[in-house]
């Protein structure tokens, strides 16, 4: 009787056997490739909202401060979404006929808010408290990306709980020293947050770090002025990986 | 028992804490309870272990499909169109404003989130309040956003608009003046200034219609403004009018008070000012900075009451026998006229009794509760005058309350209806209470309400008034209108809105201005009574924030943000009490039968909060039942009637009562009414009284509060039983069993803590009487084992000593000094605890806790983060069932330093925080429940099923829900948090003014609400933080420390009492 497996059946079983094993490992990967992917993450997908609202312009172009429209940030955990009377102030005047802004126009007639679609998001047991972050100087970058370069907004960064704690176990790489004015006196930790944009604004130079900050990205090997940095501004490190300082 | 105890020993007989007779019995129920994790498994259904595994595989694969991976929904951000003047965003402002209750109003300070209230507290300016918060005050955001709501007007159930009820009634009333009818205001006794005025400014408008209609000979205005209420103040306003000849109100300043004596007073929850009341009483205890100056308390009751838990010494007497102890106690305190008469309690008492009220003259008083007859009343100012407390620890004022008409009066009114005119051309508007469910029996209010010609009810939820009347108008919450109240002491202050009307909903006031014929907003009214009652008028305005400012403006702005109208407090009058009062006040003769009290219900009241689910569910004080009244009887009367349930006919079917807490239907029946309910055995209540709670049994209530049957609670009907001239107490009533048994919800042997397996009781509630304290040494369990360590033979040698015990190798006080954070940790003073459970619902509001229902409560689910145990004080192994000593003791997470609950957590979902918290996350918790398992004080709540899922299905309820405390779903282990929210908050504001925190920056909503300040929280380091000075307090103890070694951060201080020398105990010669 002839054989029913010619000599290669062994290659074919062989590979069949890795093949399947590397089947579902490659399957594994590609499902926690695919969560982490911004497919799933929505990092750097722009969502279509109501108006077509660019930060590039407003923030850099124009050099309006975040806190025009962002006026809680430094003080309540929501940084808040500008009401449409504050879109108004310049847009009565300013391009008061476009288009683009006819639902700006229809809401401060009509009264009816303009309902924006949440970019950054996280579950409802995360708190996350923008004033304290900018307090102590962490860049609206860190967490949102480069911001000054958004024609249309989109999530800058995963906002997944590990890439939290990525800046929780070390703050110092995310925190520049603090900055001090012409006079040389220290200025205050939250105003070296915005005095990044006006520097973008203005065509300043920056330095490298603040070249990675403003880029979303923290600065490698930490010295002992980041370290100095953390002291200065009260960060106590250790209780950054406390569950209850995001979670209650 | 008596065989466990030598005679020929003099050692103290250890003291032991019972939870409850079935604990002294040991009954089958109790051991259950206690030895079993699922004492409910028997409703589980038998299952083999095949369908277990199959079961386990199933739920394997599909658990990844159903919850694993899904994609968050797009959600919106909506800003606001203009932003709101001085709103920012996750922020929470504070507003004061008023609630009221029988008519004297608390104030409160209510929390506004983003423009919607979400908590409500105490306002510490306010003298009702002083910063402490009842229970039912606390529910009232629950109410507001009952979604049983009147959402619109409706007629005869169909809904229709308001212009259209303000024409109809505008016709209705010409028709009545043209036909010379009557028009009904009826309302609850109120405290409102302003619903006065309006009422008045009704009756000028329709005395104009009179004029125009019957130019010549007219009537007498039609106009009738009836006050009626369930719980009615007609006994102390009658009682203080026969005492002192004139119309008179009377408060009590127990501050000053050194003997308190209390007649069936539950001066602590009921009445005027019970926050108040509270807050004096207890401060009078503080043993170790008062000495020989700490109050003495002395309670004479026929039911168990608050204030009889936390006397000193407490006699039980029956309802019928009050007058007769009061006036022989008139007699003794020497009130001219009074005769001894007979003796209702123990001679030893009385002299006690006696003694301490006439020692300390002026610093002595007596107060009777508000059930007990106007006689009860009058001779208690009399015996007040006699021992100097009138003008001292009894303040005397004119009425405070703009109309202090009866409510019997007033249901005598609504019963006679055809005095004046026809009904059918009458008119009706309720403007407040619910009549058709609280009138006495025998009045045929109903047939007037749909045979007038027009009735209108104004109601928040649907009632039984609104079911009969033409018209069910929908009432705004206090915290949507505008408003003012009176407090106890005649203090005036202002209700304001936090959020503009929800529905399309009216307050009385709003009403009232229409059917005049005018159209001011509420605000507009309440601004012109006081811009017209303005103390202050003239004075100068003034430049504030860039605005010039009129002097009202100033002064309004000043009293919205402080919640009081300064100066408005009532001029104390001098009053005596007319001569020979005693002499005329009959004493009725020893009742043999059965006498019955009607008494408001501690959490439903008179029925007005039925359908607010937080209060159904608040275990009552003392008996600890939820979602149902009963007939309390005392034990022995229970014997006598065989009201037990060991004495089932036929073989007690123990499934059947492990779950619930079942027992027998029984008959209470006064002449020809009766109530059928179940029988609920209640220690410390007078033999031979039956006590029936008002506020259950209602039909017409809402989802949660209508009579639901066996299931869903909703209790049992009791103004069944009452008359329009017997509201309270009724004598000779018939007590008997009926048919079949009814499944109560009872929590207090949930969560019990195993005393009988791990110690001897002693240890759970410490105590220490006031000569021990001054005395000094080791007090309490440590006191009792170097003293008497012989005695007790439960085996003291077991390593768990403590000072000679072992030693401990690590410093843990040296360590917390040294730490960088904040080290957190609370004292609960069990000498100052009430019982009164206004913690259990700050911690419920603000702590987003979900309510379970009756049937969840019965398998031992509900969710309470603080419960309050119950203990009664026996002897040994015996407990005295008849007037024992009770201890009351908050149980909340004691965030164990050694935690037993961390290390068995399976994914490190429970774990210690820097600051010394045992933190609980959610977001990890996969359900195991070890943690709770291995919790020696069973303080972890398990969300079963879904009990949340009604606020994610009713938008409603989203907004009731506190924004930093998640929502928990099913499947998840909660507790005590030590309001981390709070903790975070202040931390973060601390931080950004670049400070550290400070004592007092972070406030607990237990610690917040307590009327009497038993709980203090704070940072342990520092030694001059209040919480640091409790801790080092000789009274100090750690519950079940010596025990498990979990060094707890929540800590006990001993409750201290006061016994008079010459009584042995409290109850004295009771149990001999």
């Amino acid at each position: 009787m002839a054989q029913i497996f010619k000599p290669a059946a062994n290659t074919a079983a062989t590979i069949s056997l890795f093949g399947a094993a590397g089947g579902v490992f490659i399957a594994f990967l590609a499902g926690s490739q695919l969560t982490r992917s911004s497919f799933n993450t929505k990092v750097d997908n722009p969502i279509n909202q109501p108006v077509p609202f660019s930060h590039q312009h407003h923030a850099i172009e124009l050099g309006i401060d975040c806190r025009f429209c962002h006026s809680s940030v430094e003080t309540s955990a929501k940084a808040s979404v500008p009401s449409t009377d504050v879109c108004m102030t310049c847009h009565s005047t300013v391009w008061k006929n476009s288009p683009m802004l006819a639902p700006v126009r229809a809401s401060e007639e009509t009264g009816v808010p303009i309902h924006w679609n949440k970019v950054n998001d996280v579950p409802d047991f995360v708190y996350f408290d923008h004033s304290i972050h900018i307090n102590k100087g962490v860049s609206c970058n860190t967490c949102h990306g480069k911001i000054q370069e958004m024609h249309m907004t989109a999530k800058g960064k995963t906002l997944h709980m590990t890439w939290c704690l990525d800046c929780h176990n070390d703050p110092e790489k995310y925190i520049l020293p603090i900055p001090e004015d012409e006079m040389g006196n220290a200025l205050e930790p939250r105003e070296q947050v915005f005095e990044l944009y006006r520097k973008l604004a203005a065509g300043d130079e920056l330095t490298s770090e603040e070249h990675r900050i403003a880029e979303g990205l923290p600065n490698k090997a930490p010295d002992d002025e980041h370290h100095q940095a953390i002291k200065k501004r009260d960060i106590k490190v250790t209780q950054l990986e406390d569950c209850y300082i995001c979670h209650r | 028992m008596g065989d466990h105890k030598k005679d020929e020993a003099a050692v103290t007989v250890q003291r032991k804490a019972y939870k409850g007779i079935e604990h002294a019995q040991q009954t089958e129920e109790y051991t259950q309870w206690v030895g079993d994790e699922f004492p409910h498994r028997k409703s589980i259904p038998d299952i083999n272990r095949r369908d277990v595994l199959k079961l386990i595989g199933g739920t394997l694969a599909l658990s990844g499909m159903a919850t694993g991976c899904r994609f968050l929904p797009q959600r919106k951000i909506v800003p606001h169109v203009v932003q709101p003047e001085g709103q920012t965003p996750d922020e929470i402002t504070w507003y004061a404003t008023t609630t009221e209750l029988a008519g004297y109003s608390t104030g409160v300070l209510a929390a506004s989130y983003e423009g919607r209230p979400i908590k409500i507290e105490g306002n510490s300016k306010h003298p009702a309040s002083l910063g402490g918060c009842s229970a039912m005050a606390m529910a009232e955001t629950m109410s507001l956003y009952d979604p049983d709501r009147l959402q619109s007007p409706r007629m005869k159930n169909v809904p229709n608009t308001w212009d259209s009820f303000f024409s109809e009634a505008r016709e209705a009333i010409r028709h009545a003046v043209r036909k010379k009818s009557r028009i009904v205001i009826l309302t609850e006794t109120s405290g409102s200034k302003v619903l006065a005025d309006q009422i008045d400014k009704f009756e000028a408008a329709v005395a104009a219609i009179v004029a125009e209609i019957h130019p010549e000979d007219p009537p007498a205005n039609p106009v009738q403004w009836v006050q009626f209420d369930s719980v009615a103040h007609d006994n102390e306003l009658d009682g203080a009018a026969q005492a002192f000849g004139k119309e008179a109100h009377s408060y009590c300043d127990f501050a000053k008070a050194k003997t308190i004596l209390s007649v069936d007073a539950d001066l602590m929850q009921f009445g005027a000012a019970p926050v108040r009341y509270a807050r004096d009483i207890m401060a009078g205890r503080d043993a170790e900075s008062l000495g020989h100056d700490m109050n003495r308390i002395y309670a004479v009751d026929a039911y168990p009451t608050l204030t009889g838990a936390a006397a000193d010494h407490r006699e039980v007497i029956k309802p019928s026998d009050v007058t007769a102890f009061l006036m022989a106690l008139a007699s003794r305190v020497g009130v001219a006229g009074a005769s001894a008469g007979r003796a209702t309690v123990p001679s030893e008492f009385m002299d006690a009794l006696v003694g301490d009220l006439t020692s300390h003259p002026g610093e002595s008083v007596v107060s009777v509760g508000q059930q007990h007859s106007k006689e009860a009343h009058a001779l208690v100012h009399a015996i007040n005058e006699a021992i100097g407390a009138i003008g001292s620890t009894v303040i005397v004022t004119d009425p405070v309350l703009p109309n202090t008409s009866r409510s019997a009066a007033g249901a005598d009114a609504l019963k006679v209806f055809d005095g004046r005119g026809a009904a059918t051309d009458a008119c009706i508007f309720v403007l407040s209470g619910n009549p058709s469910y609280c009138l006495p029996i025998g009045n045929n209010f109903n047939q007037a309400l749909t045979g007038s010609r027009i009735s209108a009810c104004l109601t928040s939820v649907e009632n039984e008034s609104c079911i009969w009347s033409d018209w069910a108008l929908p009432a705004s919450h206090f915290l949507e209108a505008w408003g003012d109240g009176t407090a106890y002491d005649g203090t005036a202050s202002i209700t304001q809105p936090l959020i503009e009307p929800m529905y399309d909903s009216r307050s009385a006031i709003e009403v009232l201005e229409r059917l005049a014929g005018q159209n001011r907003t509420g605000e507009q009214i309440v601004r012109d009574y006081w811009t017209s009652n303005w103390q202050a008028a003239g004075s100068p305005g003034a430049e504030q924030g860039g605005v010039m400012k009129s002097g009202f403006d100033i002064w309004w702005s000043n009293i919205l943000s402080a919640g009081v109208v300064p100066d408005t407090k009532a001029a104390e009058v001098s009053a005596s009490v007319v001569p020979g009062l005693a002499g005329g006040i009959a004493v009725p003769a020893a009742s043999s039968g059965i006498d019955l009290m009607i008494l408001p219900d501690a959490t439903v009241y008179d029925g007005r909060y039925s359908n607010n689910p937080w209060l159904q569910e608040l275990p009552k004080p003392l008996t600890n039942y939820t979602w149902d009244n009963a007939i309390y009887v005392s034990p022995a009367t229970a014997d006598r009637f065989n009201l037990n349930r060991k004495e089932l006919g036929g073989s007690p079917d123990v499934s059947r009562h492990i779950g619930g807490y079942g027992r027998p239907m029984a008959e209470v029946k006064v002449g020809i009414q009766a109530m059928t309910a179940p029988a609920a055995v209640n220690i410390g209540q007078a033999d031979d009284t039956v006590v029936v709670h008002l506020g259950y049994g209602r039909w017409a209530a809402g989802e949660i509060g209508n009579e639901n049957g066996e299931k869903q609670g909703g209790g049992f009907y009791a103004n069944i039983l009452r008359t329009a001239t017997n509201q309270t107490i009724q004598l000779e009533g018939a007590l008997r069993r009926t048919e079949g048994f009814y499944e109560m919800a009872n929590v207090q042997f949930h969560n019990a803590l195993e005393s009988e397996v791990i110690d001897t009781g002693r240890d759970i509630v410490q105590e220490a009487t006031l000569d021990e304290i001054l005395a000094g040494g080791a007090l309490g369990a440590a006191a009792h084992k170097s003293g008497h360590g012989d005695d007790d033979g439960h085996g003291e040698d077991d390593g768990h000593g403590g000072e000679g015990g072992l030693p401990n190798l690590y410093n843990r006080e040296e360590h917390d000094q040294s730490a960088e954070y904040n080290q957190w940790a609370m004292t609960i003073d069990l000498n100052l605890c009430t019982g009164c459970n206004a913690c259990t619902m700050a911690c419920q509001s603000e702590n987003n806790i979900p309510w379970v229902g009756k049937e969840q409560v019965q398998k031992g689910r509900e969710m309470h983060w603080i419960r309050i145990d119950r203990y009664y004080m026996g002897d040994g192994d015996s407990l005295d069932t008849h007037n024992p000593d009770v201890r009351l003791q908050p149980v909340t997470c004691m965030h164990c330093e050694q935690a037993p609950c961390e290390p068995v957590c399976p994914v490190a979902a429970t774990v210690h925080s820097k600051e010394g918290i045992n933190q609980m996350v959610y977001n990890r918790c996969v359900g195991t429940r070890y943690c709770s398992n291995n919790c020696p004080y069973k303080v972890r709540r398990f969300n079963f099923l879904h009990y949340t899922l009604k606020t994610d299905e009713m938008p409603v309820l989203h907004l009731l829900q506190n924004p930093d405390v998640t929502v928990r779903g099913r499947g998840v282990m909660e507790k005590c948090t030590y309001c981390v929210q709070r903790i975070n908050r202040a931390r973060i504001t601390a931080k950004k003014e670049g400070r550290a925190l400070e004592d007092g920056d972070v406030v607990t909503a237990c610690q917040s609400a307590c009327p009497t300040n038993a709980i203090i929280f704070g940072d342990k380091r520092d030694h001059d933080n209040a919480v640091a000075k409790s801790r080092a307090s000789r009274r100090n103890y750690a519950l079940l420390d010596e025990v498990v070694n979990t060094t707890p951060r929540t800590t006990y201080l001993m409750k201290v009492t006061n016994p008079h020398p010459d009584l042995a105990g409290k109850g004295g010669v009771s149990h001999g």
